[in-house]
Parts: structure tokens; C-alpha cells; sequence
């Protein structure tokens, strides 16, 4: 059981924290992302 | 100072390096726009000695962090067709799973005995799979800059039918969003495979395989190729993260600790991309992954004996 939630954290707690980055860089507006390496035709 | 060091399967390193590392990392995804998990298993093993087990298992959990922001973004942007990440998904969990087992297998083999010292199987087996993945892809994206640059013309931000999508491997879906009709449903699910498979291996989001997949294979936009995916690589990771928890080879610590320097690594990384090229971005691009080929190869050079 000890082994099962250990590996319950090791998704969850990651998941957590990029939930947070991504509500933080809402708040604070975030700069515009392209899609890169991908094509030189997107401005 | 000994309470800013982690220790780890008795290696011991200094946390501020590990957050460093997970800066340096999440500036590269957010730079070119993908995850940097290839970057992340081979530093860890390579650099800071960390067993190969623990460093994908622990990759993999960083992942989980950085693939959950991703997968917010572009789902408010709306790139990309869920369609093809739920036909893939059944494909990827079940070869997470078989790559998990795989690395676990690896593991049991022990370590081999040369006159340069022991080398664990597992450690010998990943360093020559990141070796040739690594190599095809800095001559991949070398070859796409070198085309950029002695052709003016561009394609386009548009979707092109690619070879895969001709596939004829019955039955077939519609992807109306993205613009491509009858793409074949078993292709896109042995697709999905291979990338967990190479996910539980190697604790690499699958990112890095997919794109040129999506782009190339398929035909996608490069809008719809960022954005397609996203789901399937937080699924695929989380599944591989909680698989590897298991079976002990995930430092959650050490993976929180990457986690604290990508999220602000990748924020830089964004940022930046707003004032390059992006032929020069790939340009940049090739020579880091060329780079690591070099790093890898020369740590491997005194085993090469086995090969």
C-alpha cells in the first residue's frame, strides 16, 4: 500500500505543481508561444 | 553545505545543481517547443551519475509536471485533434507498460565485466539507444535547416496528406479538424505503441518522436502538430511516472527539484523564442542534440569494447 501511494505522489505531486505554474502564468500573462523547430512559416 | 545536498541511490549532489539542470532543460523545451526529457535522462546518468533506472523514473515524474502546463495551453489555443491522441492512447499505455517491464528486465541482467570496469546492462542498453536516437535526429533536423536555407520557398501553415496518412490498414477514422479524411486506426494505435514503449524505456515524454510523426508522417500544420498530442504525452508520462513508483525508481524529491528550475527555465525559454528565427532556432537546435551525442559517446568510449 506505502509503495502504491509513493507512486500515487510521484504523478500527483508533479501534476500539482503544473497546474499551479500554469495558473501563476495566467495571472501574470504570458508571452506568446510558437510552435518551433517545426516551420519557419509562423510569424 | 550538507542540507542543500540529495542524496540519491548514494550519490550525493548539490539541490541548487538539480534545479540548474531543470532550468537549463525547461529553457530548451520552452525554446524549441518541446519537452527536453531527452536531454533530462542522459544528463542525469551521464553527468550526475544518477543510476539509469532512477533517472528515467524520475524524468518521467518531472514530466508529469511540465506536460500537465503544456497540455493547458494549447487546449485553450484549440491546435491540434484530440481525435488522434485518444486512437494512440490505448496504443502508448499499453507500451509504457512493456517498456517499463523492459527496463526492469534490463535492470535484473546486472552488470557486465570489461577491462574499463562494471557496466549495468541497463545503463549500457540506454546509452546506445540515446546514442542512435539522438544521432538521427541531429542529422534530421540538420538536413531540414539545410533545406530552409538553400530553398526560399515555404510550405506553408497548412496540412499536407503525408505518406502515413495514404496508409491503407483498415478501419479508418475522419479527422475533420485537422483536415485529413480515412487515416487508418491500427496505424495510429502501433504508433501510439512505440512511443510508450520508448517512454518507459527511456523517460522521454515522446515528444521529440512525435513531432517529426505528425509533421512529417501525417502532413499536420505546424500549428496542429504542436498542438496534437498533448494529452497522450501526459497520460503516457503519468502512467510510466506511477509505473516506475512502483517498482522504486522514481526520487520524487529529485524530480520536484527539476521541476522547481523547468517551470522557470521554460517561462525564459517562451520568451526568447519571440525574438529568433526559427531556422536559426533549429540551427541551434541540431547542435545541442549533436552536442549530447558527443557527451554520451565519449563517457561510453572505454566500454566500446562491448560493442
Amino acid at each position: 500500500v506505502n509503495r502504491a501511494l509513493y507512486a500515487l505522489a510521484c504523478v500527483v505531486f508533479p501534476v500539482l505543481w503544473g497546474l499551479g505554474v500554469a495558473w501563476v502564468s495566467k495571472r501574470i500573462g504570458r508571452a506568446e508561444h510558437k510552435p518551433t523547430i517545426a516551420s519557419d512559416d509562423i510569424a | 553545505v550538507s542540507f542543500l545536498d540529495l542524496h540519491v541511490s548514494g550519490q550525493s549532489i548539490w539541490i541548487p545543481y538539480l534545479v540548474l539542470l531543470g532550468l537549463v532543460v525547461g529553457y530548451i523545451a520552452g525554446l524549441f517547443g518541446i519537452g527536453g526529457g531527452f536531454l533530462l535522462t542522459p544528463t542525469l546518468i551521464t553527468i550526475f551519475g544518477i543510476p539509469a533506472p532512477v533517472a528515467v523514473g524520475s524524468a518521467l515524474s518531472e514530466k508529469c509536471g511540465t506536460s500537465v502546463a503544456s497540455f493547458l495551453k494549447y487546449r485553450e489555443l484549440r491546435f491540434g485533434e484530440p481525435k488522434i491522441d485518444l486512437i494512440m492512447l490505448g496504443g502508448s499505455l499499453i507500451g509504457v507498460d512493456a517498456g517499463t517491464r523492459l527496463l526492469s528486465y534490463l535492470v535484473s541482467l546486472g552488470t557486465v565485466h570489461t577491462g574499463a570496469g562494471d557496466l549495468p546492462v541497463v545503463r549500457l542498453v540506454l546509452d546506445l539507444t540515446f546514442l542512435i536516437l539522438l544521432s538521427l535526429m541531429a542529422i534530421y533536423t540538420f538536413v531540414e535547416v539545410s533545406k530552409s536555407f538553400l530553398s526560399e520557398t515555404v510550405r506553408g501553415d497548412v496540412t499536407i496528406p503525408g505518406p502515413l496518412a495514404k496508409l491503407r490498414i483498415p478501419p479508418y477514422v475522419d479527422l475533420p479538424h485537422i483536415g485529413l479524411k480515412s487515416v487508418s486506426v491500427p496505424m495510429l494505435a502501433y504508433l501510439g505503441f512505440f512511443l510508450g514503449v520508448a517512454s518507459g524505456l527511456m523517460g522521454i515524454g515522446g515528444g521529440v518522436l512525435l513531432m517529426p510523426v505528425l509533421l512529417y508522417g501525417l502532413g499536420l500544420s505546424a500549428r496542429h502538430a504542436a498542438g496534437t498530442g498533448l494529452l497522450l504525452l501526459l497520460a503516457t508520462v503519468a502512467m510510466g511516472a506511477f509505473e516506475q513508483g512502483l517498482r522504486g525508481y522514481v526520487d520524487l524529491r529529485l524530480s520536484m527539484c527539476l521541476l522547481i528550475g523547468s517551470s522557470i527555465g521554460s517561462q525564459l525559454g517562451v520568451i526568447t523564442t519571440t525574438k529568433v528565427r526559427n531556422r536559426n532556432l533549429r540551427l541551434a537546435f541540431g547542435s545541442l542534440v549533436a552536442a549530447t551525442v558527443i557527451i554520451i559517446a565519449v563517457d561510453a568510449w572505454p566500454f566500446r569494447s562491448l560493442i
